[in-house]
């Protein structure tokens, strides 16, 4: 017994290791060490924003409208005299919140469907997969549209539907996992002891899918960054006069040929923010894929 | 093969089953009355009786749900709260121009993807190689309503190249709607031939480093025809998958590309319904576009049998 138990340890001891050597590989690859620092610059920016000496983003000056930039307002001012960068602070925030909320979300219910299914097999499989088939069959932009209007507008129910969106990918890449995993010497030995199904699912499979998981979530950060510009960009996400990216685009085409930089500043944090997570991405699963670290 | 298909054909009742579930419950998740919601709250009460009639929202849940379900299997998705028009007819009649849309939009993305996917394999570990993949990931990056309005602002607002909004078949009136398409098609687009050509370069790589390429390089034939009649055959077969998870994704992006240019196609007429909170409408387009979705991924799985013998004989 003890054995085996000890054999546990290390199974997953060497797992933690190869996870340790993945992201000190993942730190030596310059796109993803780059992508990191700008994820971090924008993880501060959200955390300690409203520190900083920049202007209030709601206050309306209604006789420095659409300004260009200058010193006094460095990327100008909005079509109602709001201070752009102001507003870019605090969407940075909103922006991160709901994106990552949304992750969570899909982590939270994801992992534990697909250990269930993995694990129990047979219609708890059966069931738990028919229903992310279906939350699959839908393209995923529609979907989470059709939950907002159903839900309502808003930062929580927002990050509902794009977690709920997002959930199926995490559920299938830890039931594949499972899959494999219950089927190990020590898994078997676990049982056979008595140990608790929810113990094994917990203390010896979902180590396993631990890699496949840090890579996902990186993907499906990115969607979530995308997918919350999205809806805020149709009207469905934050609402006014709080910011947020998309919504500060959406306000911007009104202005193109007059104030095109109020559309620029937006574009450019949407995407800079979504290329930093697919570099951290694409290098995560370059450092934890083996079939992409021998390359 | 026949037999993974009829497997895949026999989960589709199934998988519809929940989808419909999942669509019947929108409505009925709804914070508060949906019927109070969608009409507003000074509606004349006795018209709300009449829609909550109407929707068997005044009926026990099971009953709603096969009173709905009846109606679907019969082409009868509902009426418009807001114009009283059948909501089937309101898709047909701005379904050809979504779906010339995304399938200009997907042929602009292979067009592009599959010489790229090509190069960069070919060229592995070069500049080229990481170049191309670098514009990739940055154009895969940059979501499509972004790449609209950038478009507008340099194409449209600066040089004044091509019009900023307007609608038309690029299947009946290819001539006189292709100026209308071109922006559109190419925001939706982009991002799809970056995947695609990010897919094809790796299966590429995997599919070059087989016994029997070297093989043929062996035998003495010129790199081209490696390339293209042994190589490619095979390193195309998951774009073909991924070609059909596309086709989603593509029509999830026409409902905001379609919102920038003005163009009168499904996705506008979702984004009228959520705004105008039209159930019926949404609850229309939600289970039009799952169904395409399952036909296009049941068709690229059809497809693989087709062009993979190994598949089709195994």
């Amino acid at each position: 017994m003890s054995s085996d138990v000890t054999k546990t340890g290390k199974v997953s001891r060497q797992s933690r290791s190869e996870f340790r050597l993945g992201l000190q590989q993942l730190i030596k690859n310059p796109l993803a060490a780059a992508g990191l620092v700008v994820i971090l610059l924008f993880v501060l920016i959200a955390a300690f924003g409203p520190l900083l000496p920049v202007a209030d983003p709601l206050k309306q000056h209604m006789n420095i409208r659409a300004a260009t930039p200058s010193s006094a307002h460095f990327l100008g001012t909005d079509q109602l005299g709001r201070d752009v960068l102001a507003r870019l602070i605090y969407a940075t925030r909103a922006s991160l919140l709901i994106s990552g909320g949304a992750v969570l979300l899909a982590l939270g219910l994801g992992v534990p469907l697909g250990l269930c299914a993995g694990y129990f097999g047979s219609w708890t499989d059966a069931v738990i997969m028919r229903f992310t088939d279906a939350i699959l069959s839908f393209p995923a932009i529609i979907l989470a549209i059709a939950l907002v209007a159903s839900l309502g507008t808003g930062i929580v129910n927002v990050m509902i539907a794009i977690g709920l969106v997002s959930m199926p990918v995490f559920a299938r890449l830890v039931r594949a996992s499972a899959l494999l995993t219950k089927a190990e010497d020590y898994v078997l030995a676990a049982r056979a002891i008595g140990v608790s199904n929810t113990r094994i699912m917990i203390r010896h499979i979902l180590p396993s899918s631990i890699a496949p998981v840090t890579v996902q979530i990186g993907a499906s950060f990115a969607v979530a960054l995308i997918a919350e510009a999205t809806l805020s960009f149709l009207g469905l996400g934050v609402q006014a006069p709080n910011p947020s990216w998309g919504m500060m685009l959406n306000d911007a085409r009104d202005y193109l040929s007059d104030a095109p930089w109020l559309a620029l500043f937006p574009s450019a944090c949407i995407s800079l923010a979504v290329l930093a997570v697919n570099f951290v991405g694409d290098g995560l699963r370059d450092a934890l894929d083996p079939r992409y670290r021998d390359e | 093969m026949n037999r993974f298909i009829v497997q895949r054909i026999t989960q589709i009742p199934i998988l519809l089953f929940i989808v419909s579930i999942i669509i019947f419950s929108l409505l009925r998740v709804t914070p508060g009355d949906p019927v109070q919601i969608m009409m507003g709250s000074n509606s004349d009460p006795a018209l709300e009786e009449s829609i909550r009639h109407q929707l068997h929202l005044d009926e026990p849940l099971p009953v709603q749900y096969v009173e709905w379900i009846s109606g679907v299997a019969h082409g009868d998705l509902g009426r418009s709260i807001r114009t009283r028009e059948p909501v089937l007819n309101l898709i047909a009649g701005r379904l050809l121009t979504t779906l010339s849309l995304a399938v200009a939009a997907m042929i602009l993305s292979l067009a592009i993807a599959i010489p790229v996917g090509i190069l960069a394999a070919t060229h592995h570990n070069s500049p080229l190689d990481y170049g191309l993949m670098f514009v990739a990931t940055l154009a895969w990056s940059i979501p499509n309503f972004v790449v609209a309005i950038l478009l507008v602002v340099v194409v449209s607002v600066h040089f004044g190249w091509l019009p900023i909004s307007g609608s038309g078949n690029l299947f009946t009136d290819p001539g006189g709607s292709w100026r209308y398409f071109l922006m559109p098609v190419f925001s939706l687009g982009l991002s799809r031939a970056a995947v695609m050509s990010r897919m094809l370069r790796s299966s590429l790589l995997e599919v070059l480093r087989r016994d029997y390429i070297r093989t043929a390089t062996a035998k003495g034939l010129r790199t081209r025809t490696v390339l293209i009649r042994h190589a490619l055959k095979n390193a195309l077969l998951p774009v073909i998958t991924i070609a059909a998870i596309n086709f989603g994704y593509l029509l999830g992006g026409a409902v905001v590309v379609e919102q920038i240019f003005g163009i009168a196609g499904i996705g506008s007429l979702l984004i009228q319904a959520v705004f105008a909170r039209d159930f019926p409408v949404i609850q229309g387009i939600a289970l039009f576009t799952a169904v395409t979705f399952i036909v296009a991924n049941l068709l690229a799985d059809f497809l693989y049998g087709v062009f993979d013998p190994r598949i089709r004989e195994s």
